[in-house]
């Protein structure tokens, strides 16, 4: 346990001064402090992935995530993606193939194909499937999910 | 960046062609978004400076030189022939040459007629780098450093986009906007150069990241808007240091600018990149040497008449090397002449006819700082008048007063000498004082110099006599005794007042107490500098320290073994019209290159033509003089500057040399086959003779009688009391020399000071950890300089106890948990300097709390037992058969690093273990440190890079990542050099077979199936870690219950998802592979339980991602299946660990988190 002191955070493009310890998740100091409640807390040790954000563009776990490792990067949550009134590519992907059930891991989900299609554009079905490996939907969506990555995929290339 | 081998051909620079040998193993690398390859140009882009750094160094290139050239024609130094232009000078007058030299009277024609010619070659490195890949020293330039690191490195920051460019920079702007037009192939108007000042881009990465560019300067070619002022108006030296670096800096910006610019272009992302000066000096060619060629004439009447001297400087090289390396344009090079007045150049005495000569490297001049010009031709000249009394026979201080029309310089050196004692000597002088193998001798040197820059000329006039002892075994030279007899003069002429003599003679021990120190004026110590400079390899330093004592931002960049403090520096007052101590210009260290030379020139007959003075160069130059001689082999490789190669046979020095060769060629052959030799001694001897059985029960013999003495004679005979030493003021803030400071934080990183003596949460320093020993909790002290609870109060010899015999400044012995037993081995500069800066910290007041143990070991005498035992003292000692890397590496080992306290077993005393057992793997709070030496049980085998990479970014592919207290180790170690992790790597590899290759390993069905694409970078072949993999999980034997029990399902839910290989979305750091690692091959579970136990919380380097605990998750039966899973799919040549949910709960317990 380390005493708290003041973190600099960039979260979703602004910029947010929070107390904690080196040593608090950041998903805790992402939910509890700065209101982002799209990442959700699911296992709490990095193995489910509906904590997931994007730490520059890569998807992390932010369960297991110090929040000091997260200094001078960017982070992204889901809020960063969109808002129900404007949601972002993927998201819109995941709406029109009604890509949910308990909606759990949803977040999650979106993040990782998220941060797959910033790395590969054009993902196959194999890079696809191994993206989304180790994100657990307990519900049995996963087809609906693929679909909407695909789809994601899809519009993302229609759009350029 | 990685930068290709460069040659210099024929005036043209040469590049090697790259062929990337594993582009795809770094292609994995995390972060790394592309390679930048062009022409000869690589580069790597990632998304961090570290990933990049990390992924270059993984890179394995193959670099060839497309075309053997003929070798050019060697241009004649003095290539210059327009001697017969000038008619017949008036004698006194001296005439500037059209190309920066200056001539009198008609040299060639005098040295044609001279009677006697005396003619060498003095070379002179520049820059840090300038000299020979020695490692013996510390870098430049950290990032950390207070003072000047920042202003070595060059920042820039590119945006290219297909039809513009925007670059951010602190670099001039006008040629670097057409260079890079060039480059990117765009027009120079779509380049937008924004310019930012130097502070701010310099400062650190991610500042120049967010610092908004700077809108007043920005397309700016005004150099004003690029230079506010200084950093801080009152920080001259600062200032002054910025000059001094200028042209180096401005390459730095130039490169750097440049290499952002092309990579950016071809990554298609903005791409920050930051050059480090050491990088700088071997990629700019910033480094080489200064020649000078000295032809000096006697004429018939026995009188130095001529004097030619032909100066080569190296070329800094102007063009951005990225432009070279694509291609895009032809070198071209800075055309200006070297910023010193011709004047200072010259030697002071008065040689009829004289010639200097200025050229450069094949075609290029450069610019270069007083310093540098100054010391090499002081160096150059003083040398060179020095043989050529040897060669007439003379006494060099008579010789060189016959040659001096310079009243007031006379009368210094007249006053120098009387008093070092200076007797009349004929060199070679065979001193009386030879012992064994040490031979004792005297140098003379003088200099007069003209320092132009600021404002009116200030002469100086500089004398020294050095005493040296050089120990012709090893090559140590020692620098005994140092007279320097000063006159600042300032502007007034010759024929001054001499005023009365304000001399010092300061007595030997006054050095170690800081308290009579603070009198005695700086230039003491900055000729302390001065010398430790110039007897060390890299630590060879041309920029002296300044006047205004900027020593630590530049000139104490390196150094290893300074004078021993008992090297007695007494300085002559300085007369003139200023005071004493302000007047003290660099001038005043000028002879020390020149008056050491001549010194080891009077002790051995060697003649030393550049320096440094360090062991191997003048051990090799002693074989050389010695090999012609005795007709024996050479066991030392010829060297290769034609300083050394001169130096063989030399006026009278044969009939010293070959009495000596008998006695000292024993050593210098160790295979034997030298005709002569007597038994082989030292290591090497030792090293060949047979292991007996005989031996452990001699030494057990010992050890019992040693057990007996000590404890009798312990505490009988020698006194286990020792006197307290007196509580001395602390030394004020900032008497310590930046450069000492800056070492000594270098030194007390390396030795973990603070890993150790820094409680959780604490002050850094302050004390207060528990250590848990096998013999109580043993609390650390507070090492801040506070006076009440800290070691404000220790003088130096206090200190210097407490490291070397473990007692206490109040006579207390120290438990050996504090490692005096390894910083026994510091060299005295080491620990000096570890002086300077702890005591510069800032005082921090806590008292910790005091240490008990149990009875006996309560009673602290008993450690002067357990000393007499066990404790080494003695300071490390080189073992002349290996490299010097080698040797640096085992002193950073031994002394400095302790490696031993962990990595060593203990007896049951809690001495470490020697010989076979030495670095054989030991336990600490509650880890097991793995074995270095041949008994690791890693299953890849250590090599030389996997030991750099480990220690260097706390993760090796073919091994896994630093964790529990060796993650503190790591970040500390982020302090040292590169050279001295290589340095360290060479070493302990050298303890370990060579590494198991992927043939060994291999078999074509293991490699089917194995989906591990590129895990494993760079240095071997990727097969073997998958071959690893590949047998473990082939491998069906005693282990299968465990394959498919509760472990394997733990092992899906828990770890697949950073450790499987190939499978899942890149890890947020490194996806580290489990066949390799040494945890899983270990003969206990200790370790894996530990990692699981705790995770990895603190990794040393944020981008090898973290490691959750499952301290809180996991019961003790599911780790315990855990643990048998992961040893059963990875280890699977291993037995199974026995008692695993026992030690499990033993952990569990002993973390105190139940």
């Amino acid at each position: 346990m380390t005493l708290p002191r003041a973190h600099e955070l960039m979260v979703n493009g602004r910029r947010h001064t929070v107390t904690a310890a080196a040593d608090t998740p950041l998903l805790y100091v992402l939910r509890n402090d700065l209101g982002c409640n799209g990442p959700k807390f699911g296992c709490g040790l990095g193995q489910c992935g509906a904590c997931a954000i994007l730490l520059g563009e890569r998807a992390v776990r932010s369960c297991v995530l110090p929040v000091s490792a997260a200094l001078g990067k960017p982070v992204t949550t889901l809020e960063g993606l969109g808002s129900a009134s404007a949601p972002g590519v993927v998201q819109q992907a995941f709406i029109a193939e009604q890509a949910a059930q308990c909606g759990y891991c949803l977040s999650g989900m979106i993040i990782a194909v998220h941060a797959l299609l910033l790395r590969i554009p054009d993902p196959s079905e194999r890079e696809l499937r191994e993206e989304l490996r180790f994100n657990l939907c307990r519900c049995g969506t996963h087809l609906e999910i693929l679909s909407a990555a695909r789809r994601a995929a899809r519009m993302l290339r229609a759009a350029h | 960046v990685v930068r290709p081998p460069l040659r210099w051909e024929g005036g043209q620079l040469d590049s090697a062609r790259p062929t990337i040998v594993n582009a795809a193993a770094v292609r994995w690398g995390s972060g790394v978004v592309c390679l930048a390859l062009r022409g000869h140009f690589v580069g790597v882009v990632a998304e961090t400076a570290a990933a990049a750094r990390r992924a270059a160094a993984q890179l394995e290139i193959d670099w060839r030189f497309d075309t053997v050239r003929p070798s050019a024609p060697a241009v004649p130094p003095a290539a210059i022939g327009s001697s017969g232009a000038m008619a017949s000078p008036d004698r006194d007058a001296l005439q500037p040459t059209h190309d920066g030299g200056a001539r009198r009277g008609a040299a060639d024609a005098a040295l044609d007629r001279a009677s006697m010619r005396v003619t060498h070659s003095y070379g002179w490195p520049t820059g840090n780098l300038g000299s020979p890949a020695g490692k013996l020293g510390w870098p430049i330039g950290h990032r950390d450093s207070p003072s000047g690191g920042a202003q070595c490195r060059g920042v820039a920051i590119a945006d290219v986009r297909p039809d513009a460019a925007t670059i951010w920079t602190s670099a001039p702007a006008t040629e670097l906007r057409a260079d890079l037009a060039m480059l990117l192939d765009l027009p120079p108007e779509r380049i937008t150069l924004i310019l930012q000042p130097p502070g701010e881009a310099g400062a650190d990465g991610e500042a120049a990241d967010q610092s908004a560019p700077h809108p007043a300067a920005n397309d700016a070619t005004d150099r004003s808007g690029l230079h506010p002022a200084a950093n801080d108006a009152t920080d001259q030296s600062a200032q002054y240091h910025a000059d001094a670096n200028g042209a180096t800096h401005q390459s730095a910006l130039h490169h750097a600018a440049a290499d952002a610019a092309l990579m950016s272009q071809i990554a298609g992302w903005p791409v920050q990149v930051e050059l480090s000066a050491v990088e700088l000096s071997i990629e700019g060619g910033v480094a080489g040497r200064i020649v000078n060629r000295i032809d000096g004439g006697v004429d018939a009447r026995g009188v130095m008449n001529v004097y030619r001297v032909a100066t080569q400087y190296p070329a800094l090289l102007a063009t951005p090397l990225a432009l070279l390396l694509t291609g895009a344009a032809p070198a071209r090079r800075n055309a200006a002449a070297p910023a010193d007045p011709a004047g200072s150049l010259l030697p002071p005495y008065d040689f009829e006819h004289l010639d200097l000569t200025v050229s450069s490297n094949p075609g290029a001049t450069a610019e270069f700082d007083f310093p540098d010009c100054a010391a090499a031709q002081v160096f150059a000249y003083e040398s060179h008048v020095d043989e050529t009394a040897a060669a007439v026979g003379s006494d060099p201080v008579r010789w060189r007063l016959r040659h001096l029309r310079d009243a007031r310089g006379t009368a210094l050196i007249q006053r120098t000498v009387e008093r070092a004692q200076w007797l009349a000597q004929r060199p070679p002088v065979q001193a009386a004082t030879a012992v064994g193998g040490v031979y004792h001798g005297r140098g003379f040197a003088y200099a007069r110099t003209v320092d132009c820059r600021v404002g009116a000329a200030q002469r100086s006039w500089s004398a020294w006599v050095a005493d040296v002892e050089v120990d012709t075994l090893t090559g140590d030279v020692a620098v005994t005794r140092v007279v320097v007899g000063h006159d600042a003069g300032g502007i007034s002429g010759d024929g001054g007042v001499i005023g009365h003599d304000a001399g010092e003679r300061l007595p030997l021990g006054d050095d170690r107490d800081p308290a009579l120190r603070i009198t005695s004026p700086p230039l003491r110590e900055r000729a302390h500098v001065a010398i430790a400079h110039l007897m060390t390899e890299r630590g060879f330093d041309s920029s002296w320290p300044t006047p205004r004592g900027v020593g630590g931002a530049h000139g104490g960049r390196g150094v290893t073994s300074a004078p021993p403090p008992t090297a007695a520096i007494e300085v002559l007052g300085a007369v003139g019209a200023e005071p004493v101590p302000l007047a003290v210009g660099p001038g005043a260290m000028l002879p020390a290159a020149a008056a050491i030379a001549n010194a080891i020139y009077a002790a051995t007959g060697v003649r030393l033509r550049e320096p440094p003075f360090s062991p191997e160069r003048v051990r090799r130059a002693l074989d050389d003089l010695r090999a012609p001689r005795g007709g024996r082999l050479r066991a030392w490789a010829k060297p290769d500057g034609p300083a050394h190669g001169a130096a063989a046979p030399i006026g009278a020095a044969p009939t010293e040399a070959a009495p000596r060769a008998g006695r000292l060629g024993t050593w210098a052959a160790p295979d034997g086959p030298a005709p002569g030799a007597a038994a082989p001694i030292g290591a090497a001897g030792r090293a060949r003779r047979p292991r007996r059985w005989g031996a452990p029960i001699a030494a057990a013999r010992h050890w019992i009688v040693g057990a007996v003495t000590g404890l009798a004679g312990a505490l009988v005979l020698s006194s286990p009391w020792r006197g307290s030493i007196a509580p001395v003021a602390p030394p004020d803030p900032g008497y310590f020399s930046a450069a000492a400071v800056e070492r000594g934080r270098l030194l007390s990183a390396a030795g973990d000071c603070a890993v150790c003596h820094t409680a959780p949460q604490g002050a850094p320093n302050a004390g207060g950890l528990e250590l848990a020993t096998p013999f109580g909790t043993i609390i650390s002290s507070n090492i801040t300089p506070d006076v009440d609870t800290g070691i404000g109060r220790w003088s130096y010899a206090a200190f210097e106890r407490a490291l070397r015999s473990g007692i206490h400044r109040d006579g207390r012995h120290l438990y050996p948990a504090f490692p005096y037993t390894a910083y026994a081995k510091l060299t005295d500069g080491d620990l000096l300097a570890l002086y300077a800066y702890l005591m510069s910290q800032t005082p921090v007041r806590a008292a910790t709390t005091p240490t008990r143990l149990a009875f006996p070991l309560n009673w602290r005498p008993l450690m002067a037992a357990w000393n007499l035992m066990f404790h080494r003292p003695g300071v490390f000692t080189p073992q002349p058969v290996r490299s010097l890397e080698w040797n640096r590496g085992a002193y950073l080992v031994d002394a400095l690093g302790h490696c031993g306290a962990c990595h060593s077993p203990r007896n049951v005393f809690g001495a470490e273990r020697r010989g076979s057992l030495y670095l054989a793997g030991g336990l600490v709070d509650g880890w097991e440190a793995p074995a270095l030496n041949a008994s690791s049980r890693a299953p890849l085998g250590w090599s030389r890079n996997d030991f750099y990479d480990y220690l260097r970014s706390g993760y090796s592919a073919n091994h896994g990542a630093a964790a529990g207290p060796m993650s503190a180790v790591v970040t500390e170690l982020a302090a040292l050099p590169d050279a001295d992790l290589r340095a360290i790597a060479t070493y302990l590899a050298s303890l370990n077979p060579a590494p198991r290759t992927a043939a060994a390993a291999l078999t074509p069905e293991a490699s089917a199936g194995i989906s591990t694409a590129a895990l494993n970078p760079a240095r071997r072949p990727a097969a073997a870690v998958n071959a690893v993999t590949a047998d473990a999980a082939a491998s069906r034997g005693t282990a299968a219950a465990a394959l498919d029990g509760l472990g394997a399902r733990i092992y899906g839910g828990a770890c697949a998802v950073c450790h499987e290989q190939g499978q899942g979305p890149p890890a947020y750091g490194v996806k580290i592979a489990l066949a390799p690692a040494t945890a899983l091959h270990a003969a206990k579970p200790t370790n894996l339980i530990r990692v699981l136990l705790d995770g990895i919380p603190n990794p040393p380097y944020a981008e090898l991602g973290y490691m959750p605990a499952f301290h809180d998750t996991l019961d003790d039966r599911q780790l315990a299946q855990l643990a048998d899973y992961l040893r059963a799919r990875f280890a699977p040549g291993e037995p199974p660990w026995e008692n695993v949910v026992a030690t499990v709960a033993a952990l569990r317990a002993a973390s105190g988190r139940p």
